[in-house]
């Protein structure tokens, strides 16, 4: 193992969720030595999936994390879809992890603090922004301008979906662009009816398919790395042993080990980034171990922060020097703020009538996807930027019975029968860039590894909150089109957080005056340090974000390589 | 698999399966044979309940046997019901839940004593699914008074259908599903699918 400040390795990747795994293949396969920090602990592929293929009856509790526990140790956890007694071993505990809020403003952070980090729990939809987006803060004054517009990161868009294996369809919608695929998973009959009735009632919108990252037809180089096709369980969060769905532990990681290249350090939480002022470098990284608590530094030429949007601002503004008093590459006063997540909750739902001698087979475990029509060509009254939906059809199950009156043999009849059809639907909208939505150390609380702990303070605020009520009018008309009766609206909009969509506290910008990177995710103040997870954005969009974090670290990886050969680092 | 199979080969088909699925992901743990075998275990009806006493463990019995009973398939008694809601009271539920199933039960005897029982094990069967007919009738009506019979129905089906006869036997289910297949043709007496509940809310 590296001693105090040696240079071992060439790079240092800390994380190893999503863009950590990424950063960790494309560095190894540059010919650099690699090592991966991850704070949490070791997770093998398939041994360690300990509840996958297990059954309700098969479970201790069918499934349902005991009360007490959740109310002790998952409060936050318990918040996200995923969360559950099958897959509770890869979300964090809230009470070992805590962070606070600001006053009376919730906050609901989502953590996978494992080797895979929450690419084990994702929930897998992969959509490119447009140059709708990347043009968006420039447009309307709020937030920095992007510095790369979608021409520069469309070939690593292909670069991420050819490896990671995104099943989708191509549709030709300029503000969703489409991109390398395989083939989509299919709608069912009633998916196929209110798709024809959408697009019938509005020229403007589509539903298709929703873009996964689930194989569907593997590729010869996934195959060569255990992989191989979706089979339609739906239960991959709890760690797939087919490798069917993309993860650091499926993908990415095998892909950098069988260079030879990388080291993999797990239980090492980084506490912060060394800065040499003799170099104006970032000289490596001080960790502190999870269990033993003990205090060690790993040097390198290159450091690549990868440590999830709100991880990364910590660990930089715990990285303070004299240089850098407010943590470092922060000479823009920028870092940690402009805190988004998306908007959302809120949807709507109904039943379909007809197709009643259908059904359905195995569990599929995509979506349908309506891609943004506000603010597309038109412009909307209401509010800026814009949002898409999630939706599927599927026929009731049992538990409809919670709902309906009736005991005895006749009730059991009828909840053997599947129910009628329902469909819902529940909105991804764009938050703004705001200042004010911003996380700071604490200047009292330290958590049991020493680090001060995150105050979180992130609001929703006049555009967000017009945005989620025509999310909830537009769900609802778009269901009356489609056909569908009994339809109830959901206007309980989610808490900042809980979208899981967390990103901008170390934005990508032209100006080292108001960002904190620049347009290969390099901060703009230490030429060796790259940041490369959701917290380089400078606009959330409204589609799910993981791909772009996919493609924006695969292009600084390339980049800083270059950099590096070239001897500019 | 181009259509779906029936009940009869789904038992074989899921041993296959298992066999399957320990192949590719080694999953089928010492753990889990041994939470199976308890499963089985739990099933002995003289066992002594863990969390209610044997009167409140008698009439839970009996509601539930009441809401699923046996028909051509096994009921709520036959997958071992009563004996999952003990476990779950005494292992998983919190101490305000504990509280309201012995309250809840005690206001369901209480309401067969008004009508004019001794109680609700001594009424008759058919005063008893007169009772528990009007106790759901009032769960759904607008403000219901007492909410626990409510509570006690989804607890009793979430039960009944996360057993292995109720999700294999009494509806469908498939470990590995292999295709989705999104619209097939469905025979009048086509069971539905069983999928496991993640977050339920209980």
């Amino acid at each position: 193992m590296a001693s105090e400040n040696s240079n071992d390795f060439d790079a240092i990747v800390v994380g190893s969720g999503i863009s950590g795994g990424w950063a960790a293949k494309e560095l190894t396969e540059r010919g650099l030595k690699v090592l991966m920090l991850e704070r949490g602990r070791n997770v093998t592929h398939r041994h360690d999936y300990v509840t996958e293929g297990k059954a309700a009856w098969e479970m201790p509790f069918a499934g349902q994390v005991p009360e007490s526990l959740t109310e002790s140790d998952y409060a936050m956890q318990n918040q996200c879809y995923a969360f559950s007694d099958y897959t509770k071993h890869f979300f964090v505990n809230d009470r070992e992890n805590p962070y606070a809020t600001a006053g009376d403003k919730p906050f609901t952070w989502i953590r996978g603090y494992q080797l895979g980090g929450r690419s084990l729990i994702w929930h897998r939809h992969s959509y490119r922004l447009s140059d709708l987006d990347f043009k968006a803060n420039k447009l309307d004054g709020h937030g920095t301008d992007w510095p790369i517009r979608y021409k520069d990161l469309a070939p690593w868009y292909d670069h991420a979906e050819t490896f990671a294996g995104i099943s989708g369809s191509l549709e030709g919608l300029p503000q969703l662009p489409d991109g390398v695929f395989q083939p989509p998973f299919p709608m069912n009959c009633v998916e196929k009816d209110i798709k024809k009735n959408i697009e019938a009632a509005f020229a403007d919108r589509n539903l298709i398919m929703g873009r996964v990252a689930h194989l569907t037809e593997p590729t010869k180089e996934q195959m060569a790395l255990g992989r191989s096709r979706c089979m339609n369980r739906n239960e991959c969060q709890r760690g797939c042993s087919f490798g069917a769905y993309f993860s650091s532990l499926s993908a990415t990681l095998p892909a950098a080990n069988r260079t030879g290249n990388l080291t993999t350090v797990t239980d090492a939480v980084v506490d912060s980034v060394i800065y040499d002022g003799d170099s104006d470098r970032a000289s490596g990284v001080r960790v502190v171990d999870a269990n033993t608590r003990e205090h060690r530094s790993y040097g390198a030429r290159l450091v690549f922060l990868c440590a999830s949007t709100l991880g990364t601002a910590q660990i930089m503004l715990n990285s303070t020097s004299e240089r850098f008093p407010n943590g470092i590459a922060n000479s823009s006063g920028t870092l940690g703020r402009y805190l988004m997540d998306h908007v959302g909750g809120v949807g709507a739902g109904g039943v379909f009538p007809g197709h009643q001698d259908k059904y359905d087979a195995g569990r599929r475990g995509a979506g349908l996807y309506l891609p943004r029509f506000r603010n597309v060509t038109d412009k909307d009254e209401r509010f800026l930027r814009g949002f898409g939906y999630q939706g599927s059809a599927y026929r009731l199950s049992w538990s409809r019975g919670d709902n309906t009156p009736g005991i005895g043999s006749e009730f059991k009849a009828e909840l053997r029968q599947p129910g009628p059809w329902g469909f819902g639907m529940a909105g991804f909208g764009e938050m703004l860039p705001d200042e004010r939505n911003r996380v700071w150390l604490s200047k009292n609380n330290k958590d049991s590894w020493g680090m001060p702990i995150l105050e979180i303070d992130c609001e929703h605020r006049e555009n967000e909150l017009a945005m989620l009520d025509a999310i909830a009018t537009d769900a609802e008309e778009l269901l009356k089109a489609a056909g569908l009766t009994d339809i109830t609206v959901n206007r309980d909009k989610a808490a900042p957080g809980l979208m899981i969509h967390e990103m901008g506290t170390a934005r990508m910008g032209h100006d080292p005056n108001t960002s904190v990177l620049n347009k290969f995710n390099q901060t703009h103040d230490v030429p060796n340090l790259f940041v490369t997870d959701g917290s380089a954005m400078a606009s959330s969009a409204c589609q799910n974000p993981s791909l772009t974090y996919m493609a924006l670290t695969a292009r600084a990886a390339a980049t800083a390589v270059e950099m590096l050969q070239e001897g500019k680092l | 698999m181009t259509k779906l199979a029936d009940n009869s080969t789904l038992l074989t088909r899921r041993a296959a399966i298992k066999n399957a699925v320990a192949l590719v992901g080694g999953v089928l743990t010492a753990t889990q044979l041994s939470l199976l075998n308890e499963a089985v275990a739990a099933n002995v009806e003289d066992a002594p309940p863990r969390f209610l006493n044997r009167e409140q463990y008698s009439m839970l019995s009996r509601v539930a046997d009441l809401i699923i009973p046996e028909t051509d398939t096994a009921g709520a008694l036959g997958t071992g019901v009563p004996r999952f809601i003990d476990m779950m009271l005494a292992d998983w539920a919190s101490p305000q839940r504990q509280e309201r199933y012995i309250a809840g039960l005690d206001h369901i005897d209480k309401r067969a004593r008004d009508s004019g029982a001794s109680s609700f094990s001594a009424s008759t069967t058919e005063q008893q699914m007169v009772l528990l007919r009007a106790l759901d009738n009032e769960f759904f009506a607008e403000n219901p008074t007492d909410p626990f019979f409510g509570e006690l129905k989804k607890m009793v089906l979430f039960a009944y259908y996360s057993s292995e006869i109720g999700a294999t036997v009494e509806l469908r289910f498939q470990r590995i599903p292999g295709d989705y297949l999104p619209c097939v043709p469905m025979a009048d007496d086509s069971h539905a699918w069983f999928w496991s509940q993640y977050n339920y809310g209980l």
